[in-house]
């Protein structure tokens, strides 16, 4: 049997502009809005999800342009010009580490939600396993056909979250609003760092920047891709706001699954809306998992060049389902989620901040 | 090595079937209501709980016996006993063959006598909450008397109970009397938020429900301290404002006329400045028409018109004004959502007197409340006047 290969192993920068999003939108968002509500008043959480997004967009751009300016160089490549190779050696093998546990990370959260409003007897262990198979099913292949996939899922994830704000719109009670700007300075500053975690997603800008055919454009991209969740994040908070309120919302585990469970099609054509919005946002997951996993080899693979891509999935398919089942109850797991969320954040500002400053001094070009 | 991989292969299918969770449809036992019961109240301050759910006979329901045989009923109600609700639908697993399944549940009944205990209201809803196969669009209600003879009503014109009231609810909207069903998601914020709220109220009388009135919950402790109904109901509609449907009942020189609404909205006005004397006012603008008359006088006539919607205001504010005196000095509670206009317009001033509003020193009784309302009279109908002459 013999696969298909894509003529080239090259992206166009749209594809990065549709990549960015698909990393970030996934199960962040599910539990998102209970983390802003809770510390903030009202509806107050739309300006720590602004700032945060701004943040995040000034740190996508920085990176990607720190990138871009050595066109088709590998992440190896240019950090070994910058700062030399065993310090390189290192960067890389972090950047693979912690995409290894953000890629057991969401097996094991998938698991859970999907355990928990899905399939209630299925053990844990089983539903991460056959996602995970499906993840390696997908890395295996060529790294082109990740790019495509994000292509064609992203619309069907916009479109189906654009459906829940719309048909929720008969809920919405305008009171809720009120009051606004009560939140406290530690409250805003909370809820700032909450949002910048759940947009996080530079890490595939380091790696996939490389493989852009002509990066000229790639960092207003990438910088756009960034505002598609940023926006829908805000849109999908307020939409939780406004039929919820905030004690509720705040109260609820995930407000934007119940905000697709209350949802009801005038009409009674689809009554359970929840299932459809489930299959969606898991191809929304799965697309995140898959690019997460992907770096992790490609990173690994620019440091073992003479070990197979196969071999190198197949040593780390095993460690990603350990990690990711370790954690014994949800506490755990959103403690292990949290640091993960604060190292990918903190790792990517560092290695920016010293890549960038080494160059200045070194002036590499 | 290739062929030992490929068995390796499907024989790993085996394992990814899935089918933990199968369960095929005629196995499960589709629950459209539930009722719970106080069953005992234990010494120890604990208290025993019976559950009451409703399970759907399919097969008698789409196929009527049509040859005079006996009737079948559509449903089954069956009671179990013990301390949770979780608890308790576990429980049922033992007393029917089906595999209870709570995804349908439409309404939820509550019985007095539970909702007047202190501090259990908000336990035994818990598990409607927090499970996730129950719908935030629950409606909640409670039942003067026992919960569970409200699943066990008879009537003609529906064969389950529980979509019977479910339906009488959503009608509930025509009349100025009922008020709107409260949903779980609903009372889920009012606990939360711990408002005073109300919740429909229903009674039975031999073997007919009737939904006359409202249960008043005090959103602190947490339990019904009253019930309102006929006018002052309507007076906590137009208090509440956004009415489409309803009817007022006054006199005008001694004769009855029925005013119509069709539009009523209300507009509240709070002054926190003096937290001793909050000055709440609330103005009322109704939109309608003249549906019936008793006398034969002309409504033609600019002058008369204008009387009748001066005594229609008047009726109103009188209506209003007294549900507000039951409000402070009877139940004390405030239920008309002062405390969330007040969060959402007087924040700051609210942050002072959040633990005094309704408890504490009460400053909800001794606030000012002034009722201004108005009325007009779209029209008066198709005809003038049913008979000429009146005994005048």
């Amino acid at each position: 049997m013999k696969r298909f290969e894509y003529a080239d192993e090259k992206i166009s920068d749209k594809q990065i502009l549709v990549a960015v999003p698909s990393f970030v939108i996934g199960i962040g968002i599910l539990s998102l809005p209970q983390n802003i509500a809770s510390v903030t008043t009202a509806s107050d959480g739309w300006i720590p999800l602004l700032i945060g997004g701004v943040i995040t967009v000034l740190i996508t751009w920085s990176v990607a342009k720190l990138s871009a300016s050595f066109p088709n160089q590998t992440f190896i490549n240019y950090a070994s010009t910058i700062v030399t190779r065993p310090i390189a050696i290192v960067l890389t093998l972090l950047f693979s580490i912690l995409s290894t546990s953000i890629t057991s990370l969401q097996v094991r959260q998938i698991a859970d939600i999907a355990k928990h409003y899905l399939l209630k007897e299925t053990p844990v262990e089983i539903i991460s396993f056959t996602f995970l198979l499906l993840i390696i099913y997908a890395v295996a292949g060529s790294r082109i056909g990740l790019f495509r996939l994000n292509t064609m899922f992203l619309p069907f994830v916009l479109f189906v979250a654009v459906i829940v704000i719309v048909f929720n719109i008969q809920w919405f009670d305008p009171a809720f609003l009120l009051p606004t700007f009560e939140t406290s300075f530690s409250g805003h500053i909370e809820g700032i760092k909450n949002s910048v975690l759940s947009y996080a997603g530079f890490t595939i800008l380091w790696f996939y920047i490389t493989i852009v055919k002509e990066p000229k454009k790639t960092p207003k991209m990438a910088a756009i891709g960034m505002c598609i969740p940023v926006v829908l994040y805000i849109f999908l908070y307020l939409t939780c706001i406004l039929v919820f309120g905030n004690s509720v919302t705040s109260n609820l585990q995930y407000p934007t699954i119940e905000l697709a469970k209350i949802l009801e099609i005038p009409g009674g054509i689809l009554e359970r809306f929840e299932s459809l919005f489930f299959v969606i946002w898991i191809m929304a997951i799965f697309n995140t998992t898959a690019m997460t996993f992907d770096i992790a080899v490609l990173a690994l693979h620019s440091i073992f060049a003479n070990t197979g891509k196969i071999k190198l999935i197949f040593i780390i398919g095993p460690i990603v389902y350990v990690t990711g089942m370790y954690p014994q109850d949800l506490v755990q797991v959103s403690i292990f989620g949290s640091f993960i969320g604060y190292s990918s954040v903190l790792y990517t500002v560092f290695v920016a901040l010293l890549l960038f400053t080494i160059a200045k001094i070194r002036r590499v070009k | 090595m290739k062929r030992f991989l490929s068995i390796l292969s499907c024989f790993t299918l085996l394992l990814l079937t899935g089918c933990w969770d199968e369960l095929p449809i005629d196995e499960r036992g589709f629950v459209i209501g539930s009722a719970l019961d106080m069953a005992d109240k234990n010494t120890e301050g604990t208290y025993d709980i019976t559950l009451t759910s409703q399970f759907v006979i399919a097969g008698n329901l789409s196929n009527p016996t049509q040859d005079g045989g006996e009737d079948q009923a559509a449903f089954k109600n069956i009671s179990a006993t013990g301390q949770s609700s979780f608890q308790l639908s576990r429980e049922m697993l033992g007393l029917i063959n089906l595999i209870p399944n709570y995804e349908h549940l439409k309404i939820l009944i509550v019985s007095s006598d539970i909702a007047r205990e202190p501090n259990l209201f908000s336990s035994v809803v818990d598990g409607f909450i927090r499970d996730h196969e129950m719908r935030r669009g629950i409606k909640v209600m409670v039942s003067e008397g026992d919960a569970k003879d409200v699943l066990n009503i008879q009537t003609e014109t529906e064969p389950l109970p529980s979509r019977f009231i479910d339906k009488i609810m959503e009608n509930s909207v025509k009349s100025l009397e009922l008020i709107e069903p409260v949903r779980i998601g609903q009372l889920h914020r009012y606990l939360l938020d711990e408002d005073s709220y109300t919740l429909p109220l229903l009674t039975l009388s031999e073997d007919n429900v009737k939904y006359e009135g409202v249960a008043v919950f005090d959103g602190k402790s947490d339990h019904q301290v009253g019930t309102i109904s006929g006018d002052d109901l309507k007076g906590f509609r137009l208090i509440k404002g956004n009415i489409s449907n309803g009817m007022l009942l006054f006199h005008i020189d001694g004769q009855l006329m029925i005013y119509e609404m069709n539009a009523a909205k209300s507009s509240i006005k709070i002054n926190a400045d003096n937290p001793d004397n909050v000055k709440i006012s609330i103005s009322i603008d109704t939109e309608g028409a003249i549906a019936e008359m008793f006398g034969s006088r002309s409504l033609l006539d600019q002058a008369y018109m204008d009387k009748i919607e001066k005594q229609i205001a008047e009726k109103i504010e009188q209506i209003v004004t007294h549900t507000v005196e039951i409000a402070q000095q009877e139940l004390e509670i405030d239920f008309f959502g002062f405390s969330n206009i007040l969060r959402e317009k007087h924040y700051d001033d609210w942050k002072k007197m959040k633990d005094d509003w309704d408890h504490g020193d009460k400053l909800f009784t001794q606030s000012t409340v002034d009722v201004s309302a108005n009325a007009i009279v779209r029209t008066i109908g198709s005809s003038d006047k049913a008979k000429d002459k009146g005994m005048e």
